[in-house]
Formats: C-alpha cells, structure tokens, sequence
C-alpha cells in the first residue's frame, strides 16, 4: 500500500468505510475517547510552528503489514498471523487472549482493544458486513487489508478458472472509499505495478524505518517536514491537534 | 498403608505445580476460554441470504452522488460510490459510507408522538397517527375559517423535488399560505448573482474542474464542498506543492481549516474582511490592467453611471488600505490578484460554509464582481451560468412547467407572522440558528414535522409524524445549486418502507381531508410517481443532455432513447441525466444590483468593521467563528459509525470543544484541556479549552456539530447549540461574534 499524504485531505472516509466493512462498534457513550475500535486512524499533525507559519499533514495509519512484525514474536498463543504469500498479518480473535502484548509491541499504535461487547443499535445487526464476524470483547483487533474482500476475490477468480487475481479485483474498502486518490494497492513484488513503483518514488518513505520492521505501507510527500515527522517524529501521531497540540501550552 | 503427611500434601502440591509449567492444560484451557468467550449467545449475527447489487442516488443531501449498494437480501449492508458517475465521479463521502445504518437509527421515531405541555423541552408522548392527523387539520381548517391563511406555512429544507411540488399544492388547496425553505449559503450566493445578472434565464454554476486556480472565500472544497469531498480532479491540484508552482487553490480565511491545510496557498485574513481583500484584488487588476479589456469586463458596469461604476468603487481598495484592514501584507494582495489574472481561467468561489454559515450579500456581490473581471462569466472552467430546466411539452402532461416554484427564505418573513408551520424533515446538512426561526412563530404556533427522525428541525417540533428514511421511498434529485451542470437522478425505494412509516405525501392529503378540503386522488407514492414522471417527460422531449447508464461506459445522447420511459428504466437504475446545453449568455453584469438594491450590503462590510463587532472589545476580547462539515453540521441524524472520526479519534472537533490558540491562550490566563465558559451578549455555555495552532490569534472556533442525538447516543442530550451564542445578522448570516472565554 502505498498512501499519498500530500493527497490526504482528512475527510476520515477510509475510517468509516473500514468501520462499515469489518463491522466495527461504536463503543458505548461511557467510553473514554480515543478507546474505540478503530482498525486504520487518521491522524492530523502540525509542523511544530506557530500560527500562521503552522502547517498540517493527515496521516492515515493501518496496520504496517510489517516483514519483520514485532506483534508476531510476543504473541504467546499465536493469534498474529503471517500469511507468507500475500505479506499479510493476520489477526485470529478466537485464538487471541487480550493479553495486549502486541499493542505494548507495536511501534505504530495500529492495534487497538475492544474494551466492550459489540453492541450496535437495535436492527443495526441487519446493516453488518456477512463476510467478518463480529468480534466479542477482550480481544486486540487491526486492519488486515480487508480479508474478507480477499477471499471474495479469490473465489471469483477460482469460479473463473483463475489462480490469480486481476489488478484492482482485490482492493481493500479504505482504498474504494478515498475520495482523492490518496491510497494507492497493488502488488509491491511486481516490479511493473503502479504500486510496486511508487513504492520506489524518491518522495516515498515508511514511519520509523530506523526500527527495521519493514513495513509495506509507503508513505509519499513532497514535503520535507512531512517525512521527518514519519521517519522520526512519530511521537506527533500521539500529539494530535485536538488534544496536545502543544506540550508546553500552559506556560 | 501409607500415611498421609504434611510432607506428602507439600509434595502432592509441589508436583502439580512443577508438572504445571510443562503441562499443555493450562495453555489449553487459556485457548479453550478464549474461543469460548467468542461464542456467547448474544453476539451480533450477521444476515444470511442471497447478496446481489443495487445501483442508486444517494438522497442524504443536495448533491445526488451515484452510488452502488451491497444487499443481502431486501436489507442494505454497504453503499459504495458508484464508479463514472457524472455528479460524483466515483467519490462518496463518509455520512454516504455509513447510509446503510440510517434506518436503524437510535433516533428513529416508530410511531407519531407530541411534545408534553408546551415550550420546547424534550418530553414526548405516544399518540394515535390519525389522532394527530386530525388534530393538525382541525388547526388548519380554523386558520381558514379566521381568515389567516398566512399563518400556514410549509417549510422545506430541500426544494427542487417531486415531492416539493406536493408541498405547494398542499397549499394552494389550502388557499394559501407561505412555501419556505432555510437558504444555504450556496442559496444566498445564486440570489445574489441574479440581483446582478439582467434578465438571467437560469442559474449560476461553478466549473471547478477546468478552471486553472481556484480562489476560495472559506468554502469547504476539500472538506465537504460537494457531498464526496473533491472530486478526484481537484484533489490532482494537491500534489502541485513544490515550490514555484503556482497554487492550484487558494484558501482565503482565518483558520486553517482542512481545506486551507491542504491549499497550495493559504491566506489567513482578519475574520469578516472577504469583502474588502475581493475588491482589493480587483483593485490590482484594474490597475494594472490585467484584464482582458474585450471580454468579461465588457458586460461589468466598470464605468460611471446612475451608480458608481465598479472601477471608480474599487479605486479606494489599494494593497495597503485593504493590507490594513484584512492583515495580509500588501505584496501577497498584489501577487494573488496577479495569479488570478495570469492563471486563466481561474474563478472565485464564496457560497459559505455548513457550518459558519453563509456569507453576506455584500461578500457574494464582491466575489461575483471579481469573477466578472477575471473574463468567469460564461467561459469553461470559470462561472457557467446553466439554462433552466425544460419544460413539459407532452400532451398527457400534468403541468405546464414541472420543476418546483422557488420557495421564499423563512428569514424574509415577519416575525410571529407563522400559526401552523409543516416543516419537512430531510436533513439539510448545514448548520442554522434555531433562535431565528423562534422568532417568526407566532406564541400560539405549532410545528407539525413529517420525519423519520427526533433530530435537526423535528427536536423544535410539537408533533412527529413517522415517514420513511432515506432508500426507503422513491426520491428525485434535482440539480444542485451552483453545479456546473443541470443533472437529474432518481433514487428508488432499495428496500420497503416499515408500517408505521407513512409518506409525507400520504400525511398532507390526510391533513386536508381532516381540514374538510378535497384533495387530489392520488397521494403520496403515486403522487410522487406522477410528478417524476412530468420531469422525465419534459428531459425526453427537450431531446437535451445525454444519460449516464451504470452498465455502459459513456454517456448516450438523450435523442437516441426510444422513449421516455426508456430514460425512466435508466435513471431507475441508478443512472443520470447530465445537461449539455450551452451556457446561457450574461449580457449585463451590474455590480450594485437592479437600481442599485446591493449597494446598501456592500458598503457596510467594505470598511473591514463589521457591525457586530461594535461589541465592547474591552468585555469581549474574542472573536467567535463557528464552524462544520458539510452535512454534519446542522443537527440532522447521521450514520452512528461517524463516532470513529467525532469521538473515538480526533479527526474531527465536536461541538463543546472551543478551539484557541495557545498564544491567545496564555494572554488570557487559559489552561490547554480545561473547562471554560464560553459567552456572548447572547448568553454562555460551558466548553473545554483546547490549544490549536491552527487558530488565529483573538480568535475562539467552535464546531456545531454533530451533537450526540444526531450521531444516535440519546442518552446523553442534544449538547451545545453554539449557534444560540452568535450574533444574528441579515439572513442569518452569523460567521463572526464578539465573545468572551474563561476557565471555570
């Protein structure tokens, strides 16, 4: 996956489409902010400026997809999975104790923890996604590039006599729903996909690499601020303008 | 026989527990209580049953994106953007993602229901639909019968559909009364642009996608401006940032907001000051003539004539002056108008935001004057103004002219002018001051709302009447105001409509029968059949525009159909009809209006003081600036899993938050993430401090939405209206108020 932060405009339409695909909860009113299931986030960051020099980027964060996933080695009952063909990490919520050793683990914050039971309005169980169970609460959750599409795909292309998939037939729902373009799927193995070749930009980039998970979402900006912020600066992802937009601000 | 110890029990226990660790069981058990605890009886279940494929308009607000809905069975589960559609282009906003959650809305009425007692608390009781149907009518027909028909009044917060035309025939057999509606800001903008425009056929639309640079007054372009967010064209215009590019867009307003963040330039003038930085603009290139002498500019009244021309007006407006009263340095004033002026065509945009409101006449006048001077009247990729819509020819037509009569603005009114206002429940997206709105009821007035809703409008009712949720009915979708393109689509009911829902056409003609008049035969339904019908009718035989078909991949000529039923079968499936007639010509452009109406808007903002600001400065240190996305902002209900970006991310503000920023902050002795109290001469509410660079200096920024009811929590109350603390000036224009804020 490659995602253009330069394209991000914020909207939050890849949040939601991924809340309605892997039917997601909302968690109940009670709830703290910030402890929903939310299996991609999108975070707004500043530049660390002042007004009016202060400048914003979105960064949507899904699971990195790491080569190298630390949540895989800490896993004490193997619920994290590594699917070796498709480069995906897996999560099994029947297998998965709510130990939460994977979210201490990962370095992107991309796991989160369902706190509740699922409840969604009475009848709204008729709106939920047939292909992903719903989830029960005590369970560490995350995006994984929509299975259930992928398993779709394979299935339309195995009726069809095909073993692999056509480009674009497998696209998980935050890449369906971007308005702008900005998320860019394919197969980064293919050296002539789009994907593969952005991946290759010299504006392209991953958050933290210094820590060698390798992971399979690139990042793309023509901004230098931007990169610094993914490359080593990711404590901003936490400092979210709404919230902590300045550490320092009751000097 | 062997005795049983204390040493044999130790050992018993110490075996256990070293056998323990190299056990499977307890892992075992682990993972057994783990697979368990995913199998409890009360988990949700997903539906199982045949999964197949509609394609549809979306009707959750004006601006009719295709889209394409994932069933199970009759029940939708996801809505998708339908790829190619000519209004939305393959791009479907976060509220349209969520629509398939809309029908089980916690906020959901089953069943008609009145307000115990009167005033507008939050109190409802059970009540008879018939009962209720009869008791409305028997107000009516005493309005009748005391000669006040002027007090009855239909409001509408979306005209332009088949269904509108239901609601003016409601009226004309009642024998009169006053046919409403809320204007948006894009409303108020194509008013302004016809008080200037002579003898203008049709309406004013903005082409966005082929314009060289867009110079923006605060609309949302990138958060919301159309129902999908940018189309993907105009978010191309975001990877141009390298230095040296000129600017694809360019934001004009004081906060960075979403879109400003993401322009190519982002100019952060004084709040209220749009007025002054367009004429200031124009000033440059008048002045250094950066015009193209032989085309807009030929049909602006640049000269002197019974009103000052546009030149001699604009002559006071140098960079320094307008440097002086909008913040920006005198360069940046200079460099942007010439910009505009070699990045043809560009074109300047107002129109408001959902949730600041919308700007003032004054501001859409100067905006339109520029547009007129950068050569924007008529020509591709600046303001294409769009022929009306044609009208029926058909024998068996019903009507001579089938699109709806333009509804008056509720603001025009007298106050306490309304006794019976039926206000229909669709959500209009934007955000308006309900304080207003009191003001035109008279004491004894009773609100009547046909809604599925207890959200938006229905929470000022007295009485709900259930009628279907969005996909639940057939809807039409007009075309949008300031679009490019006239556009019409069709939303057919994707899944039945539950028992208790009855349509509002159903419930009008009930009224008047309970009034003692004779409605027409048909209602509701078929009603709205027979009206969409005329319209389809009218487009076949115009032989006009072409029609976008799901299943092909271009757009037909409309004169290849067969017929129009044809048409009919296309739109039915979620296909469009797109407007290819040229734009009508703009022969006189007037920037003070017919016999100079404008002028009086106009001057009163062109001094960079606006009037309420005239507040004690002293008392009210702040700026207050409300703000909100498109859809959201105005109270209606939304799709429950919009909590991801409103609550448990923080994507997006919601209302108590009252942004400052951190410099304005510390002046006034504030803590960041504490609770304040936020006031206006209008009154106070408390709110929760937080310190954002993005805001300007002086200035507090408040979201107005969306409050919880809205997004489906009931429990904890609507939440603050911070439109109840803003001033309420001309049309209710109320983007900027003088206010106060301290820590509690």
């Amino acid at each position: 996956m490659v995602i253009d932060l330069d394209r991000c405009t914020g909207c939050g339409a890849c949040m939601v489409a991924c809340a309605v695909e892997n039917n997601l909860p909302t968690p109940p009113v009670e709830a703290q902010d910030n402890r929903g299931l939310t299996w991609l986030r999108v975070y707004q960051c500043g530049n660390g400026r002042t007004f009016p020099d202060f400048k914003t980027v979105f960064i949507p964060v899904p699971c990195m997809q790491c080569d190298h996933a630390p949540c895989i080695h800490v896993c004490p009952v193997t619920a994290v999975d590594y699917d070796t063909e498709t480069g995906i990490v897996g999560q099994i919520p029947e297998r998965c104790m709510g130990c939460r050793y994977c979210m201490a683990a990962c370095p992107y914050h991309a796991r989160t923890f369902n706190w509740w039971d699922p409840v969604w309005p009475k009848g709204m169980e008729k709106s939920l996604n047939p292909d992903v169970s719903p989830r029960m609460r005590g369970t560490a959750e995350k995006c994984n590039f929509c299975h259930g599409r992928l398993h779709r795909a394979r299935e339309k292309a195995a009726s069809e006599g095909r073993r692999d998939l056509n480009p674009g037939e497998y696209i998980p729902a935050c890449v369906e729903a971007c308005p702008t373009r900005a998320i860019h799927f394919g197969d980064l193995q293919d050296s002539e996909d789009p994907v593969a070749k952005l991946s290759k930009s010299p504006h392209a980039f991953r958050l933290l690499e210094s820590l060698r998970t390798f992971p399979k979402v690139f990042y793309l900006s023509r901004q230098d601020w931007v990169k610094d912020v993914g490359k080593s600066r990711l404590e901003m992802l936490r400092k979210d303008i709404y919230r902590d937009s300045e550490s320092e601000s009751n000097g | 026989m062997m005795s049983i110890t204390r040493r044999t029990i130790l050992k018993m226990f110490g075996g256990v527990a070293a056998g323990s660790i190299i056990s499977p069981l307890p892992w075992k058990l682990i993972a057994d209580g783990t697979i368990w605890t995913q199998n409890w009886s009360w988990m949700a279940r997903t539906l199982r049953g045949p999964i197949s494929t509609k394609f549809t308009t979306c009707t959750l607000c004006p601006e009719g994106c295709g889209v394409r809905v994932r069933m199970v069975g009759e029940n939708p589960v996801s809505v998708w953007a339908q790829q190619n559609h000519p209004v939305s282009r393959g791009t479907i906003c976060p509220i349209g993602l969520g629509a398939a959650q809309l029908r089980f809305h916690p906020a959901r009425i089953e069943r008609a229901i009145q307000r115990n007692g009167s005033g507008r608390g939050n109190a409802w009781t059970p009540i008879a639909t018939e009962t209720a149907i009869a008791e409305t009518g028997k107000i009516l027909a005493e309005l009748r019968a005391s000669g006040k028909c002027d007090g009855l009044a239909v409001l509408d917060l979306r005209p332009g559909r088949a269904i509108s035309d239901l609601y003016t025939d409601f009226l004309k057999l009642a024998g009169g009364g006053q046919y409403l509606t809320i204007p948006s800001g894009r409303d108020l903008s194509g008013t302004v642009f016809k008080e200037m425009a002579d003898d203008l056929a049709g309406a004013p639309g903005y082409d966005l996608l082929h314009s060289r640079m867009i110079l923006s007054f605060g609309a949302p372009l990138y958060d919301g401006w159309t129902g999908a967010g940018p189309v993907p064209e105009l978010a191309l215009r975001l990877t141009g940032i390298r230095a040296g590019n000129p600017p694809g867009v360019i934001q004009v307003e004081p906060n960075q907001s979403p879109t400003a963040a993401k322009a190519g330039r982002w100019l952060a003038i004084k709040p209220g000051t749009e007025t002054t930085l367009a004429l200031g603009l124009a000033h440059v290139i008048l002045d250094e003539e950066l015009y193209n002498k032989d085309a807009g500019p030929a049909v602006l009244d640049l000269e002197d004539g019974p009103q000052p021309g546009f030149r001699s007006y604009v002559r006071h407006f140098t960079p320094q002056r307008v440097s002086d009263i909008t913040g920006l340095a005198p360069q940046v004033i200079a460099q942007t108008a010439r910009d505009l002026a070699h990045q043809q065509p560009s074109i300047a945009i107002g129109a408001g935001d959902a949730g600041g409101g919308p700007l003032g006449s004054g501001e859409e006048a100067a905006i339109w004057g520029l547009n007129c001077l950068l050569n924007g009247l008529g020509r591709r990729g600046s303001i294409l103004t769009r022929p009306a819509l044609p009208a029926s020819v058909g024998k068996d037509s019903a009507l001579k002219h089938p699109w709806t009569l333009e509804p008056r603005s509720i603001w025009d009114l007298p106050d306490e002018s309304i006794h019976l206002l039926i206000a229909d429940g669709a959500n209009p997206g934007f955000a308006w001051p309900k304080q207003l709105l009191e003001r035109k009821l008279a004491p004894s007035a009773r609100i009547v709302c046909l809604t599925p809703f207890l959200s938006g409008i229905a929470e000022m009712a007295d009485l709900l009447l259930p009628t279907p949720a969005p996909g639940e009915w057939l809807e039409d979708i007009p075309p949008q105001i300031l679009a490019m393109k006239n556009t019409y689509g069709l939303a057919p009911s994707i899944n039945p409509a539950p028992s208790f829902a009855l349509h509002p056409g159903t419930i009008l003609a009930n009224i008047a029968i309970a009034a003692g008049l004779q409605p027409p035969g048909a209602s509701g339904d078929e009603a709205v059949e027979r009206r969409i019908q005329d319209r389809i009718e009218a487009l076949y035989n115009s032989g006009r525009g072409g029609i976008f078909d799901p299943a092909a991949t271009e757009i037909k000529p409309s004169n290849e159909l067969r017929d129009a039923e044809e048409l009919r079968a296309i739109l039915n499936r979620g296909g469009c009809w797109i407007d290819q007639a040229e734009p009508v010509p703009v022969t006189s452009f007037r920037f003070f209006g017919k016999e100079g109406r404008m002028r009086p808007a106009i001057e009163c903002v062109t001094n960079g003081r606006l009037e309420l600001l005239t507040v004690s400065e002293k008392e009210y240190p702040l700026i207050l600036m409300p703000h909100g996305s498109s859809g959201i902002a105005g109270g209606g209900a939304v799709p429950p899993v919009l909590t991801k970006l409103h609550r448990e991310s923080n994507l997006r503000p919601f209302p108590a938050q009252a942004q400052i920023n951190p410099a304005t902050g510390r002046k006034l002795g504030l803590k960041n993430r504490s609770s304040g109290e936020l006031s206006t001469p209008a009154g106070s509410l408390q709110v929760w401090i937080l310190f954002n660079e993005s805001v300007m200096p002086g200035v507090v920024r408040v979201a107005t939405g969306p409050d919880p009811v809205s997004l489906g929590d009931l429990k904890s109350g609507k939440g603050p209206d911070i439109l109840q603390l803003c001033a309420i000036t001309e049309r209710s224009v109320r983007r900027v108020s003088r206010a106060a804020l301290r820590m509690i």
